[in-house]
């Protein structure tokens, strides 16, 4: 399918971004372009104006404690800093999609990822066929057609650590920048997806600096070993005092429209010790509070069971002391 | 997709003689080997069997799997599993209904006064290696280097017919049609060198790019001279082979599916790793034994099975067309999941030559049959891993695991010994 025409801006600021972004509302913003154009070339939101972000090298930087949006995947897994300091971050950067789509695609890129479905990403005719589903633009959802929320499933895997390790995302806007935590950023809904304002552009990262205090472990489940998209995700971040929990924070994620923080569980070992029987227990409560639909390749009753299976996997890697780079 | 029809039914057929042998308490190589086709016999349906390496297939994945120290002894979540097959080196049938008489294969040889040789075919090179074998036939025949040839294939200006690249028939069709047109023109070379150093005709061979007299070897001219002489006052050499496969098959209504002049075999043991906790698995190694007659061209076969165990396999795997009412779900190379190189196992082939009497110089198919054992093979080399018998496919995680808990949890299926002995004692007679 051809790429459809567009005009494309190349700002070289932060500012200068987001003035073009207000200049023309009708835009999008690019950075690696592995998701926006695929979904371009099949006539998914596609805009008459794309704002590349290719020149704003302002957003490159990379530190444990702030990420620029434009820090590609592959740069993120081979940072040397980051495996230091928090190694589940550089990890997860490398467990996305193949190499070839990590050399381009960005943190920003998939902080941003849209909401992936079967009735979605499919091409204008097929949507067309069976009717448009709610967030191609219809009036119902396919996947769960009672419905009048779109069910689309969050299939990025940043975000599950991140949330885990209390980061922040820097938004610039045209009155300047505000921060929202990342746990606050994205909403369970397929096509109203997270707090980000049209007129804003997600420029960074930070992580606080006692996320380096946390052994933390992402365990995604896929299909095929490369460029698959995750069938489920499971981030936890622990921080032990002695031999007891002191702080644990579980994220359930591409298991509906957004990812899931799972505070009671987390919270409801703090001051025990994190046994096998402790680590059983609370894997078998993320099973039951996680509600993955039809609408990826794997059965929603297996990915629920897997939920079980990779928190159990996560928590047995954070406490032997999180993941090492290879 | 390769070996179209034969694929699924054969992997029903290979798994039902796996759970046979099970409930009998059996060997999969020993109830195969008993119940084997002796090479140039007939089947129940008048099926004309020729050459049949199979019993050598076997043996070599045997030996090389170490299957009998290994299958139904390796720990819970490993195993090997036996799959077979065989298939047709040409359709006998030819697709074309209505004109008697027509090759089913031909190939025209032009030699000019160079002594370059271009060969026309009409066989379509689809990347399996048809061109190379045109060319490696007629050297073969000529004794010439393979850089003497210049094949024109599937150009409808110059091809000859041919009823194309289909049933795995291209080596054992058109290969019997170049050596018949490279003979042809040998003959003609044989009298031309027999005129230069006196001789008998028909006693001049070739090789090395000499033509010869067999029974005084220092009578002999170049390939080149003998050509020369052969064109005096003529002009090029041409000459034409063709192929059409003999009468065969019962005359009952479907006699004719499945009929061929030539059937490859082969066996494949696979070892598989089945994740306990998530039912993911991966197939580990793959020992491969293919019998096509006699290899014309080993890194082609070798290549060709390899292919097929990838394509096989992500029938197994992964792959399938997901249909929403008349919407296929997944029409993108995203959403149907070939298997990357990723998911690729190592492959260890071993190439059987039963040199059959009727291909061109022994060879048979190594096309689309290679591809058919490696589903089977995997299907019962899961069962071996952890007892669960798999009936659909593709075998994908959320399957295994659903069959897993209906059956209760994982079991590593009974040693043979035990299940003999039950098997006895439920009144099966042993052979």
């Amino acid at each position: 399918m051809l790429l459809p025409p567009f005009q494309l801006h190349e700002p070289t600021t932060v500012a200068e971004a987001v003035a073009l972004r207000q200049l023309h509302p009708e835009s999008d913003f690019l950075a690696g372009g592995t998701d926006l154009l695929p979904n371009y070339k099949w006539q998914l939101n596609t805009r008459p104006h794309v704002i590349g972000l290719h020149k704003v090298d302002e957003l490159r930087a990379i530190s444990p404690t702030k990420i620029g949006a434009l820090a590609t995947l592959k740069q993120m897994n081979m940072d040397g800093a980051l495996w230091q300091e928090v190694p589940v971050v550089a990890q997860t950067a490398g467990l996305i999609a193949s190499p070839l789509i990590r050399n381009s695609g960005t943190l920003g890129g998939n902080l941003m990822l849209e909401n992936r479905c079967f009735f979605f990403n499919q091409s204008y005719v097929w949507r067309e066929s069976i009717d448009f589903c709610l967030k191609a633009g219809g009036t119902a959802c396919h996947v769960v057609p009672q419905e009048t929320k779109c069910y689309a499933t969050f299939s990025a895997d940043l975000p599950g650590p991140l949330i885990a390790l209390g980061a922040t995302f820097e938004l610039a806007g045209p009155s300047g920048t505000r921060r929202v935590p990342a746990v606050e950023f994205y909403k369970n809904d397929g096509i109203d997806r997270h707090a980000k304002r049209p007129d804003e552009l997600l420029t960074f990262v930070h992580l606080p600096p006692t996320a380096s205090q946390y052994r933390a472990s992402y365990q995604k489940l896929r299909q095929r070993e490369s460029w698959d998209f995750p069938e489920l995700g499971i981030a936890v971040a622990l921080k032990m005092k002695g031999e007891t929990v002191e702080d644990l924070q579980i994220v359930a994620n591409a298991l509906e429209c957004a990812p899931k923080l799972l505070r009671d569980i987390g919270s409801g070992l703090r001051g025990k010790k994190l046994t096998d029987a402790a680590i059983d227990e609370a894997a078998a409560a993320v099973e039951t509070q996680v509600r993955p639909v039809k609408n990826t390749n794997l059965s929603p009753s297996y990915r629920k069971r897997m939920a079980r299976v990779f928190t159990k996997r996560a928590l047995l890697e954070a406490r032997a002391g999180g993941p090492r780079r290879a | 997709m390769r070996g179209h029809g034969a694929v699924n039914s054969r992997c029903s057929l290979e798994v039902l003689i796996d759970e046979a042998c099970e409930e009998l308490g059996l060997d999969p190589f020993a109830v195969r080997l008993q119940n084997m086709m002796p090479p140039y016999s007939h089947t129940i349906n008048d099926f004309r069997i020729t050459s049949n390496g199979l019993p050598e297939c076997l043996d070599k994945v045997r030996t090389a799997s170490r299957w009998d120290e290994r299958w139904r002894k390796m720990p819970l979540g490993k195993g090997l599993g036996l799959g077979c097959g065989f298939y047709i080196s040409g359709s006998n049938l030819p697709i074309h209904w209505d004109v008697p008489g027509m090759p089913q294969s031909t190939v025209h040889l032009k030699i000019d006064m160079d002594a370059g040789v271009t060969v026309h075919t009409g066989a379509a090179e689809i990347g399996q290696g048809s061109d190379t074998v045109a060319a490696m036939v007629v050297a073969e025949v000529l004794g010439i280097r393979l850089d003497r040839i210049r094949v024109y294939s599937q150009n409808t200006d110059t091809a000859p017919i041919d009823l194309g690249s289909y049933s795995s028939r291209v080596t054992f069709m058109m290969g019997n049609a170049a050596r018949k047109a490279a003979e042809e023109v040998r003959r003609e070379l044989q009298q031309a060198a027999a005129a230069v150093v006196g001789g008998q005709p028909e006693l001049f061979l070739f090789q090395d790019e000499m033509v010869f007299d067999a029974s005084n070897p220092s009578r002999r001219v170049s390939f080149t001279d003998a050509v020369r002489k052969a064109m005096d006052h003529k002009g090029a050499l041409v000459a034409r082979g063709s192929f059409n496969s003999t009468k065969m098959g019962g005359d009952f209504k479907g006699a004719t599916a499945g009929l061929a002049p030539a059937y490859s075999m082969n066996a494949y043991v696979a070892e598989v790793d089945v994740d306990l906790d998530t039912a993911q698995w991966r197939c580990t190694k793959v020992w491969a034994a293919h019998d096509c007659g006699k290899v014309l061209n080993r890194l082609s076969v070798e290549g060709q099975i390899e292919g097929s165990i990838h394509m096989g396999l992500g029938q197994v795997y992964s792959e399938s067309l997901e249909y929403r009412g008349p919407n296929l779900r997944n029409p993108n190379l995203l959403d149907y999941k070939i298997p990357t190189s990723i998911e690729m196992p190592d492959v260890e082939t071993f190439l059987v030559e039963s040199n059959d009497a009727e291909g061109p110089f022994g060879a048979k198919e190594a096309g689309e049959g290679p591809l058919l054992p490696i589903l089977p093979a995997v299907v019962n080399a899961i069962h071996d891993a952890v007892g669960v018998r798999m009936h659909e496919l593709p075998i994908t995680p959320d399957r295994l695991h659903d069959q897993m808990r209906l059956q209760g949890g994982w079991k590593k299926p009974t040693p043979l010994g035990k299940a003999a002995a039950v098997a006895v004692k439920r009144g099966v007679r042993r052979p």
